[in-house]
C-alpha cells in the first residue's frame, strides 16, 4: 500500500514544465499559446512566456531592486548572455520532491526524489514562429513498482513538429500530451489518472488547434506511444473547446475516446477557469471517465472533481488549496476526498519551492479508516 | 470736476481701473458671503463688469481666501474664470490640444500653468470633502476629473512633475484609508456540507476496560452570520446547525464494531475574521469554530458509551471567492480538539 501510495506521489508535477501555469488567469494571461509552444501549455516557453515569468509572476526577494528590463533581458538560457542564434532556443530544468508520508506515525518514511532534469530544444523556423521543431528529453526515475526493471531512467516526453500559419490556427504532429482538460501542473490528481493523462501518457497524435474570436478549440488524433506495445497502445481522438466568457473566465468542455486491445476509454470533462483580480484564481473541473474491457466484458465508470485556487498574498507567494474528489465505481457509494493546502513561492525567476500537506480521507458504507496525511516539498529549477 | 477726472486717471493707471468699481470689488466680497455653492455660481455668473475690470491678483486671492475657508468647488470656479480671462490663449490652445488632437502653439505661461495646478489641488480637495456624500456614478466623475486633470498636466508642466505625483500618490492613499475606515454589516446565509471525524470510547461494563472508536461523520450545515467588513477586512459571527449521518469503527482489533448510517447532530459559533483581497472578491482568513455535537450511536449488550456528547474548540483556514456581489463559495480546513482528523468544510454562501 506504501508503495502504491509513494508511486502515486512521485509523479507529482512531474510534466510541470517550467512556469506558466493555468491558474496564471489570475495575471490575465486565459490561453496557454501566449506563453508555450504547445497551445495546450507544457513543455518549453517562448520567449515572452520566460519575460512574464521573470517580470510578472517570480518575486525579487533576493534582488530588490531590479528593474522590469533586466529581469526580462536575463530571463533568456544563459541569462540572455549566450551569443545564441535566434532560431534556436535551448532550455533545462529540474525538479526534485521531498516527501514524508504518514507524518507523526510509526509507519513514517521521508525521502528526496529527483524528479525530472531535462535538456530542451525548440528550432523556430519562418516568421513568427511558423513552423517550430519541439524536443525534451532526460532523466526520470524509475516507479517503486518496477522491480523488474523494465523501466528505463531516461525518457523523452515530448517531441514534434509544429506550422502554425496564423494565431488562428496550428498544426502539429508528434509524442505530445492529449487535449483534455484544463492542464494543471497535479498529473497526480484523480481527474489525470482516472482519464490516463499523467506524467508519462503522452501519445503520438496529429493536433489541429483553432481559435475563433472568443472560442478555443483543439482536435486530436492519437495512435498511443511507439515505445509501448502495439497491443497495449491508446488510439483514439480528443476534443477540447472552451469559450472566454470574459477576461477572466474561461468555461470548457472536453471528450476523449481511446481504445487498444483490452481498455476501452470514453470520459469528458467540464471545466472552468476564473480570475479573481491579479495573483488569484479558481480551478474547477467535474468528469467522468467510462471504462470497458472487452475482453472480460465488463465496464464501470469513474467520477471526479478538481478544484483548486491561488491567492497571491505577496508577489512571488501563493496560498493554494486544492479539494479532490473520486468516485471509483459509481455504481457503489464510496468516494475518497483529498485535501491539499500549501504554498507556492517563487523568489526570484529561476526557483520555484512548492510545500503542501496532504490529507486524504475514504468515505465507505462498509468501513471508517485513519485519514492519510502527506507532507510534500518541491523544488524546481529552470535555466 | 477737472481734479476729479485727474484722480481717476491717476487711479485707472496705477490700479487698471479695478478701484473705479467700488460696486464691483463689493461684488467680489460678497462671493465669500454667499450661502452655498448654487448661490456662488448664480452670483458669479451675473458679476456687473466685465471679469477683466478686476486684476488677476485680486480673483487669485478671492480663491485663496475660498480654499482657506473650504469653499473649494468656488475656488475652483474662480480658477477657472482667472484662466479664460486673463489667459485666453493658453485656455484656447489647451482646449484645441484636447479636442483636436493638435500641438500647442507657443509657449504657456507659468501663472496658467500654476493655476491649472491650483485646480488640480482643488479637485483632489473637493473629492475628499465630498466623498461621502458621493453616488457611486459622482465618485466615478469626480476621479475621473481629477486624474484628466492632473494627467493633462504632466504632459504640459514637466517642472511640476513631482507635486503631481505626490498629489496622485495623496488621493490613493486617502482613498485607502477611506476605505479602512468604512465599516459595513451585514448577514450572510451559508449553505454546506461539513466532513469530521471524532473519537468515541466504548466501555465494556464488565470490567471497564476503554476501546477507542473512530467515527466518520457528513453532515449537511445551514449556517447565518452577521459580517461586519471594511474594504480590506471582515468580521464574522456565525451560528451553525448540521445534521447528518457517520460511520463508527472500531480502532482496536480486541473487538469488532461497525455501524453506518448513524444520525448525528451538530451546532456550532464560529468566530472568525477575514483578509479581504480585490474589494472582497476573494477572502483568506482564520475561523474559531466552538461546535457541540451528538451522536445516536448504539451501544453493544455489556458495553456503554463512555461519550455520544462532545464538544470542542479548534482553527480553521478558510477561502472564499465571491461570484458578484452576493453570491459565493466557501472552503475551510482546521483541526478541532476532540476529534480524530482534519475538518473540513465545503459550502455556498449568500450576502444581503
Amino acid at each position: 500500500m506504501l508503495k502504491a501510495l509513494f508511486f502515486l506521489f512521485i509523479g507529482i508535477l512531474l510534466n510541470r514544465s517550467f512556469l506558466a501555469y493555468p491558474n496564471f488567469i489570475g495575471h490575465g494571461y486565459s490561453a496557454c499559446l501566449t506563453c508555450h509552444y504547445n497551445p495546450y501549455g507544457n513543455g518549453p516557453l517562448n520567449d515572452y512566456g520566460r519575460a512574464v515569468s521573470a517580470v510578472a509572476i517570480s518575486g525579487r526577494w533576493f534582488a530588490p531592486g531590479t528593474s522590469d528590463e533586466e529581469l526580462g533581458k536575463s530571463s533568456n538560457f544563459l541569462m540572455g548572455k549566450g551569443d545564441l542564434p535566434k532560431w534556436f532556443k535551448p532550455s533545462a530544468n529540474y525538479r526534485g520532491l521531498f516527501l514524508r508520508t504518514n507524518p507523526g506515525r510509526e509507519t513514517e518514511e521521508s525521502q528526496w526524489i529527483n524528479m525530472m532534469a531535462n535538456v530542451n530544444a525548440v528550432m523556430r523556423l519562418g516568421e513568427k514562429d511558423k513552423y517550430i521543431i519541439v524536443a525534451s528529453a532526460g532523466y526520470a526515475p524509475k516507479p517503486l513498482s518496477d522491480e523488474n526493471g523494465i523501466h528505463k531512467t531516461y525518457r523523452s516526453r515530448e517531441h514534434y513538429l509544429g506550422l502554425r500559419p496564423n494565431t488562428n490556427m496550428g498544426a502539429y504532429i508528434g509524442l505530445m500530451d492529449k487535449v483534455y482538460g484544463i492542464r494543471h501542473p497535479d498529473h497526480i490528481a484523480y481527474g489525470r489518472i482516472l482519464t490516463e493523462n499523467t506524467m508519462n501518457d503522452q501519445t503520438y497524435a496529429i493536433m489541429g488547434h483553432f481559435n475563433y474570436g472568443r472560442f478555443e478549440t483543439g482536435l486530436q488524433y492519437f495512435f498511443g506511444n511507439l515505445t509501448q506495445d502495439a497491443a497495449l497502445r491508446q488510439k483514439g481522438y480528443s476534443f477540447k473547446g472552451e469559450f472566454l466568457v470574459d477576461s477572466e473566465t474561461k468555461v470548457g468542455l472536453s471528450l476523449l475516446s481511446s481504445a487498444s486491445t483490452f481498455l476501452e476509454n470514453f470520459n469528458y470533462a467540464l471545466h472552468m477557469k476564473k480570475g479573481f483580480g491579479k495573483g488569484f484564481s479558481l480551478m474547477m473541473e467535474l468528469g467522468q471517465a467510462n471504462k470497458t474491457a472487452p475482453l472480460r466484458n465488463s465496464e464501470f465508470a469513474s467520477r471526479y472533481a478538481f478544484i483548486q485556487s491561488h491567492f497571491m498574498l505577496a508577489r512571488g507567494l501563493y496560498y493554494m488549496t486544492t479539494v479532490e474528489y473520486m468516485m471509483p465505481d459509481t455504481e457503489l457509494t464510496d468516494y475518497v476526498m483529498r485535501v491539499s493546502p500549501g504554498f507556492q513561492f517563487f523568489p526570484m525567476q529561476r526557483l520555484e519551492g512548492r510545500v503542501e500537506v496532504t490529507n486524504t480521507r475514504n468515505f465507505s458504507e462498509t468501513s471508517v479508516v485513519q485519514d492519510r496525511w502527506t507532507i510534500m516539498g518541491q523544488l524546481h529549477l529552470w535555466f | 470736476m477737472v481734479l476729479r477726472k485727474w484722480i481717476y486717471l491717476i487711479l485707472i493707471l496705477v490700479w487698471g481701473g479695478t478701484a473705479l468699481n467700488a460696486k464691483s470689488i463689493f461684488k467680489l466680497r460678497d462671493l465669500l458671503h454667499t450661502k452655498d455653492y448654487k448661490e456662488f455660481s448664480y452670483r458669479i455668473k451675473r458679476i456687473g463688469r466685465p471679469w477683466r475690470s478686476y486684476r488677476p491678483r485680486q480673483l487669485k486671492n478671492l480663491a485663496l481666501v475660498l480654499t482657506k475657508r473650504k469653499r473649494f468647488a468656488e475656488a475652483y470656479l474662480v480658477y477657472g474664470k482667472l484662466m479664460m480671462t486673463f489667459h485666453k490663449r493658453e485656455y484656447r490652445e489647451v482646449r484645441r490640444m484636447l479636442e483636436l488632437k493638435k500641438k500647442i502653439r507657443g509657449k504657456l505661461t507659468r501663472p496658467f500653468l500654476n493655476t491649472l495646478l491650483a485646480q488640480s489641488q482643488l479637485l483632489f480637495e473637493i473629492y475628499k470633502q465630498n466623498y461621502h456624500r458621493y453616488k457611486p456614478g459622482q465618485m466615478r466623475k469626480a476621479r475621473r476629473k481629477f486624474y484628466r486633470q492632473v494627467n493633462l498636466l504632466q504632459v504640459l508642466d514637466e517642472k511640476n512633475e513631482d507635486r503631481l505625483d505626490e498629489l496622485e500618490e495623496a488621493l490613493e492613499a486617502f482613498e485607502e484609508e477611506e476605505k479602512r475606515k468604512r465599516q459595513k454589516g451585514h448577514y450572510v446565509i451559508r449553505l454546506g456540507q461539513r466532513m469530521y471525524k471524532g473519537k468515541l470510547h466504548l466501555i465494556r461494563e464488565s470490567d471497564d476496560s476503554d476501546n477507542l472508536l473512530i467515527s466518520s461523520a457528513r453532515v449537511m450545515d445551514f449556517g447565518l452570520a452577521y459580517e461586519v467588513q471594511n474594504y480590506y477586512f471582515s468580521y464574522h459571527f456565525a451560528f451553525h446547525y448540521m445534521y447528518g449521518a457517520a460511520g463508527v469503527q472500531s480502532e482496536q482489533t480486541n473487538i469488532s464494531y461497525f455501524q453506518d448510517g448513524v444520525g448525528v447532530g451538530a451546532y456550532a459559533f464560529i468566530p472568525g475574521t477575514m483578509w479581504k483581497f480585490n474589494g472582497g472578491r476573494t477572502a483568506f482568513g482564520l475561523e474559531f469554530p466552538l461546535m457541540f455535537r451528538q451522536g445516536n450511536f448504539t451501544a453493544p449488550t455489556g458495553f456503554k458509551f463512555k461519550n455520544t456528547f462532545r464538544y470542542g474548540i479548534g482553527l480553521s483556514l478558510i477561502s472564499r471567492w465571491m461570484f458578484g456581489s452576493h453570491f459565493g463559495l466557501e472552503f475551510s480546513f482546521g483541526r478541532m480538539t476532540s476529534m480524530e482528523s482534519s475538518l473540513w468544510h465545503l459550502g455556498m454562501l449568500y450576502g444581503f
